[in-house]
């Protein structure tokens, strides 16, 4: 069980959140590249130092600024295995692994049996004598996954550890690293810029952007309903904030969104792209969200098309390819769009 | 290019190639041979010893006055030998700052092969702490934080990692610093005398011989070039093959 506030100034970076995790859960750090999570990773092992806040391990305290409580890192029993895996390109596959075990006073014989163990056990057998320099990249990460646990942490680090990994080599890597997570007895945290993999590997989801936590819960919940663009963006959806009054959302702008629910004030509206309806006439019947806009960009994939539309708001629409080719979209041009309200999901900032 | 060919293949063509090996045979030119050995290795040795954790506290460790630091070892890289001679001279001389000092521990060091030896590691040292800081300053840091997550102290860390990452610099460093050492000529002269067997090393005989035996002189500088060549082969991919 780990419960830290972090708060570390770094160059532009301000990273300022809480955190905490069980034993029983892995927990994902999503997040756009400098959104602080690696930071947030060496000062919970730490390698930086905080300059407010204090972690606390099963009780114990690594760390804590206002009191100058500070544990260094090689005290803290913590398991890293960095994005690029950081293996010693001196030592064999063998001594990596031992090198915790051998640090911590294990007699050298003792370290490599138990070290040759943990290679077994990541399916590396075999490769005991191996250079790094000669191990393709899913072995390499196989062996700093082995380093980072045959010290026994109570902590376990992942800073972004399939994104060195070619597309191949990743689902298979992935899987075993889902076994290995789920094996470990411990906090479990993996840093991540990629949502799939976050949602591979983790039940719950932390979203970090500039150093703030944006969002927490599972990957479900996280989906339904974003808090901010970056997710919004990776789910696929259209986001906005805005206030809301008498069954409409008004955006900073001066849009207005007519929606079906009759909640009030700071609201997110999402607005999932299948919904936005597009048309060359302006639509008769029923939809209360009609604009006039105009298509800036189609992108085509299989048998759907995503049409970018600059209207008085900024949507992207889903249609099938065969729509968009009938309205003749990829030559831009006025085009209306039509949202139900009741197809507009709502809900508190 | 012919500028610094010329000499080179002069000495090539003066040299007594049918007496080659008597000539570096004779008594005085083993003698000078073997105590160069010595003194240079000695002073690589000293210089190893102290050098790196000097270079590792320039590189390393941020305190007041570390420019000043770095600049203090470079000095003897620019400064004229036969000054640092001098300077060795005052301060461990028999009236130099500490020489009363020393005399008392009974230790006498001008004059004495341990003079060649200090006046060497003086002038050669610079070179292997330039060589390992940089090595140092290059290195990735980060190998040393993934040591540290894995428990390793701070003395562990510099000998399981450090070391072992910064050895290639280590290396050329020594070499470096070796074959500056058996040229060294001026500060040797000044502070440790030309004795015969004592302190008349390679550099020294060659500068005597030159007025009585040319043949010798002329030999002994053709392997103190051929010494030279061989580092300049050796060390030839860091300075050009990386370039």
């Amino acid at each position: 069980m780990i419960e830290a506030s972090v708060g570390v100034r770094l160059g532009t970076l301000d990273l300022d959140l809480e955190l905490s995790a069980a034993d029983d859960e892995v927990v994902a750090v999503l997040g756009p590249n400098g959104a602080g999570k690696t930071t947030l990773l060496r000062a919970l092992a730490g390698l930086l130092p905080l300059d407010r806040g204090r972690v606390v391990l099963d009780g114990v305290v690594l760390e804590d600024a206002a009191a100058g409580v500070r544990v260094p890192p090689e005290k803290r029993r913590c398991g890293v295995v960095f994005q690029d895996y950081l293996l010693f390109p001196h030592l064999s596959a063998v001594e990596n692994v031992a090198f915790g075990l051998r640090s911590r006073g294990m007699g050298r014989r003792d370290a490599r049996a138990r070290a040759a163990a943990w290679l077994e056990l990541v399916g590396l057998a075999g490769q005991e004598e191996a250079r790094p320099s000669a191990l393709s990249g899913g072995q390499a990460q196989r062996v700093a996954l082995a380093r980072a646990l045959a010290g026994d942490p109570r902590l376990l680090l992942l800073d972004e550890p399939l994104s060195a990994l070619d597309a191949s080599s990743r689902v298979q890597v992935r899987r075993d690293l889902v076994r290995h997570l789920a094996a470990f007895r411990g906090v479990r945290l993996v840093v991540t810029h990629d949502p799939l993999e976050a949602a591979a590997l983790a039940g719950r989801l932390l979203v970090v952007e500039e150093g703030r936590l944006v969002q927490s819960g599972t990957v479900a919940e996280v989906t339904a309903r974003p808090r901010s663009r970056y997710v919004a963006d990776l789910v696929g959806v259209n986001l906005f904030r805005g206030r809301a009054s008498a069954g409409s959302v008004t955006l900073p702008d001066g849009t207005v969104i007519a929606v079906a629910d009759p909640i009030e004030g700071d609201v997110f509206a999402v607005i999932h792209p299948r919904a936005v309806a597009l048309h060359r006439l302006r639509p008769e019947g029923t939809p209360r969200n009609v604009w006039l806009g105009e298509a800036t960009g189609v992108e085509q994939s299989g048998d759907r098309a995503r049409v970018r539309v600059e209207a008085p708001l900024a949507l992207v629409a889903e249609v099938t390819a065969a729509a968009a080719a009938e309205l003749r979209l990829a030559q831009g041009g006025p085009v209306w769009l039509s949202v139900k309200a009741t197809e507009v999901s709502v809900y508190p900032a | 290019m012919l500028f610094f060919l010329l000499p080179l293949a002069g000495l090539v063509a003066r040299a007594p190639w049918n007496d080659a090996v008597g000539q570096l045979s004779a008594p005085e030119s083993r003698l000078a041979f073997q105590l160069s050995l010595l003194t240079s290795f000695s002073a690589t040795a000293l210089a190893v010893v102290f050098g790196v954790p000097l270079a590792w506290l320039i590189a390393r460790v941020r305190f007041r006055g570390r420019n000043v630091l770095r600049a203090l070892v470079t000095l003897p890289m620019v400064l004229p030998p036969v000054v640092g001679g001098v300077a060795l001279l005052l301060a461990f001389g028999r009236r130099g700052l500490l020489g009363p000092l020393l005399a008392a521990a009974g230790i006498h060091l001008p004059f004495t092969t341990a003079g060649a030896v200090l006046a060497e590691t003086f002038v050669a040292m610079p070179f292997l702490v330039i060589t390992v800081e940089a090595g140092l300053r290059s290195m990735d840091l980060r190998y040393e934080e993934a040591a540290r997550t894995l428990g390793a102290g701070r003395w562990y860390l510099f000998r399981r990692v450090t070391l072992p990452l910064v050895l290639p610099s280590l290396l050329a460093g020594s070499v470096l610093c070796w074959a500056r050492a058996l040229g060294e000529f001026g500060a040797t002269i000044t502070f440790a005398g030309n004795f015969p067997g004592t302190t008349q090393t390679l550099p020294l005989a060659v500068y005597l011989e030159l007025e009585t035996r040319p043949d010798a002189a002329i030999m002994l500088s053709l392997v103190l070039l051929l010494v030279s060549l061989a580092v300049l082969v050796g060390l030839r991919d860091r300075w050009l093959g990386a370039g």
